[in-house]
């Protein structure tokens, strides 16, 4: 790395300073809002305010409903992450093996990238609606009542693959152009050294793909936990009763709908000590196992 | 084991034939060198070979089984590549034994068997390391131990040592010979450089645009070429070719061009190229009945040797002298001894006997 001298001391924080105010405005401001209104009980009509101390956060974590979402959160992030994953990698390693007609495939497999998040929800709601969808009529054929919004499951199916759905296309093109990076001639040693394709597989290119693997890893994580709040809102239409929802989408829905500012700063000062948690963990334990060329 | 390649073609899918057929039978313990410019077809042989090319045509033997359809891993070979291909996330140990480790060799096994290909290719201390913390020429050795480890019948070299630089080159040339003789265990190699192919080869197959030209020893293929591309590629410098069809203008060159027909009597087939190695060209300051005036344009000094480079008939030509003192003048006659010229058909390139 070049050191740049400046003679002005002032001049490094000169160009700091577009991206440092972004940070402060929209991310250190509003968290200190948020760890400070935590610790107050908001008069719903937003007349004034009573400083209550730990009392939201008391009452979130004993409440029944958080900890309910918070099962979901896990259970729904690892199988978005679980699935969009492996789903992409096989997509990724037959695609890369594909010789006639590959770049057909690989456009046609990265289209969904373009789709955002609320029009993939309304997809999702397209073909899974119980009086419309076209996944509901399939699935009635074989006695499956599919109701969306109405039976927890349901919902939480729908809401896995289209989140899945929406998501593999991202993980595909970083797969696939990791897969690419390997030199070919190291892929011809293997088919030297191993005849059983799935065992060199797992000893020479899943090794290869650990960093694109790991990073992807951490970008998916950060999806299911925080980008699939269009998804969420679309299926479940912001009628929670009954349905499945994330933390994050309850921290809306307690804020803004609920009216409760104090208890959903309290969740979002929650959410924030574990990705700060879950970041440590990531790098520190996992990064060191992992071989970069 | 028998290596025999009988009637091998390769044609890619835009019908482009990139090897016309082969034939080629390779003994016990012998190293062949294919040899030849880009995109003469050498490195797709040998491609077939270890079945990473599907073979378009022909039978392919290793001993006396045919591998057409065998896997490259089930076919008992083992390759050495340009950039070594050694996988970066395992150790020096770990690369060698990998081959092993798949074919259900015990763990006691595989570790006595790196050991002692550690040893032979002075590896013993590099062991743990990763192929990112050796040398160029420290990973050309992985790349080789990873193929005596497995202790396979056939070895395949391609272009092994285009990575390393001069010297090292020399160095690592010298120990794949001596590690060759010193297993037996027959051999493919391929390059594009022809003092390797030279000084390494028990047999050179020179390739040209996937047609072999030749196939013979060293000394056969640069005493005896068979035709004008064999002679003009094999030896550094190369052949000197006079064409005696090439139309020329200057006066002068025309007269040239007589006195060389002239000088080789080849008065009743004039669309020939005469060919002599610079070395076996002979100087003299005085003109004599059967010698033609040459002026040096310039000299290069090789310290074995002194290469004076000029024109015949407008054609490049080039003498190397081995003698210690220096030539006085810049106009000088040469003369070619008879038993050193070679005659080449323009029209089929092929040798003429003469």
């Amino acid at each position: 790395m070049k050191r740049a001298n400046f003679s002005n001391p002032w001049m490094p924080l000169l160009f700091l300073l577009p991206q440092l105010s972004i940070i402060a405005i929209f991310f250190y401001y509003p968290a200190v809002q948020a760890m400070q209104s935590s610790f107050y009980l908001e008069d719903p009509f937003g007349f004034g305010s009573t400083f209550v101390g730990l009392r939201n956060y008391v009452e979130t974590l004993l409440s029944d409903q958080y900890r309910k979402a918070a099962i979901f959160t896990v259970v729904f992030t690892f199988l978005v992450s679980f699935f969009s994953l492996s789903i992409s990698l096989l997509l990724a390693y037959k695609a890369d093996k594909v010789l006639r007609g590959g770049s057909t495939y690989k456009t046609l497999l990265m289209w969904v990238y373009a789709v955002a998040p609320p029009v993939a929800g309304l997809l999702g709601v397209m073909y899974f609606d119980q009086s419309f969808g076209l996944f509901t009529y399939f699935v009635a054929d074989f006695g499956w009542d599919f109701k969306l919004g109405v039976d927890y499951y349901d919902t939480a199916t729908a809401m896995v693959v289209v989140a899945v759905w929406k998501q593999v296309p991202v993980n595909f093109i970083f797969f696939l152009s990791g897969l690419q990076s390997i030199p070919k001639s190291i892929n011809e040693a293997a088919l030297i050294d191993n005849n059983s394709g799935f065992s060199r597989f797992w000893t020479i290119t899943f090794p290869l793909l650990a960093p694109t693997a790991f990073f992807l890893l951490i970008i998916n994580i950060t999806y299911a936990l925080f980008d699939t709040f269009g998804i969420i809102d679309m299926l479940v239409k912001a009628v929670p009763a009954n349905n499945p929802m994330t933390l994050v989408y309850k921290v809306y829905l307690d804020g803004f709908r609920g009216n409760d500012l104090g208890g959903s700063s309290a969740q979002s000062v929650l959410l924030m000590i574990l990705v700060l948690i879950l970041t440590v963990f990531q790098f520190r334990l996992i990064e060191r196992r992992i071989h970069y060329t | 084991m028998q290596v025999t390649l009988k009637n091998i073609t390769k044609t890619y899918g835009n019908n482009v034939q990139a090897v016309k057929p082969v034939n080629l039978e390779i003994n016990q313990g012998e190293l062949i060198v294919l040899v030849g410019p880009s995109g003469c077809g050498k490195s797709t042989i040998l491609r077939m070979v270890a079945g990473l090319e599907d073979i378009t045509g022909g039978e392919l033997y290793i001993g006396d089984r045919q591998v057409n359809h065998v896997d490259p891993a089930d076919r008992d070979i083992a390759m050495v590549f340009q950039n070594y291909a050694l996988y970066p996330h395992m150790s020096v140990a770990q690369n060698m034994g990998y081959g092993l480790k798949n074919r259900g060799v015990t763990k006691d096994e595989i570790t006595q068997k790196v050991r002692d290909a550690a040893d032979i290719l002075n590896l013993s201390e590099f062991l743990d390391r990763k192929p990112s913390q050796l040398s160029g020429g420290q990973r050309q050795r992985v790349a080789m131990g990873r193929a005596i480890v497995r202790n396979p019948s056939l070895f395949l070299f391609d272009e092994p040592l285009s990575n390393l630089d001069a010297k090292l080159r020399n160095q690592m040339r010298i120990e794949i010979k001596k590690l060759q003789r010193r297993l037996g265990v027959t051999s493919i190699y391929v390059t594009h450089d022809q003092v390797e192919a030279m000084t390494l080869a028990d047999r050179i197959v020179v390739l040209n645009g996937g047609v072999v030209e030749q196939v013979g020893t060293p000394s056969e293929i640069y005493n005896n070429p068979a035709s004008l591309f064999v002679a003009s590629f094999m030896g550094s410098p190369p052949m000197n070719l006079i064409n005696l069809a090439k139309p020329v203008t200057h006066k002068n060159d025309k007269n040239e061009l007589k006195l060389v027909n002239k000088l080789f009597g080849s008065q009743d087939h004039n669309n020939i190229q005469i060919g002599i190695r610079p070395e076996k060209v002979q100087y003299t300051y005085d003109a004599s009945e059967n010698s033609l005036p040459f002026t040096i344009d310039y000299t290069e000094e090789l310290g074995a040797s002194r290469l004076m480079h000029g024109k015949i008939a407008d054609q490049s030509f080039i003498l190397s002298d081995t003698s210690e003192t220096e030539v006085k003048s810049n106009n000088i006659h040469l003369s070619f001894p008879a038993e050193a010229l070679y005659k080449f058909d323009n029209e089929t390139g092929r040798k003429i006997e003469l």
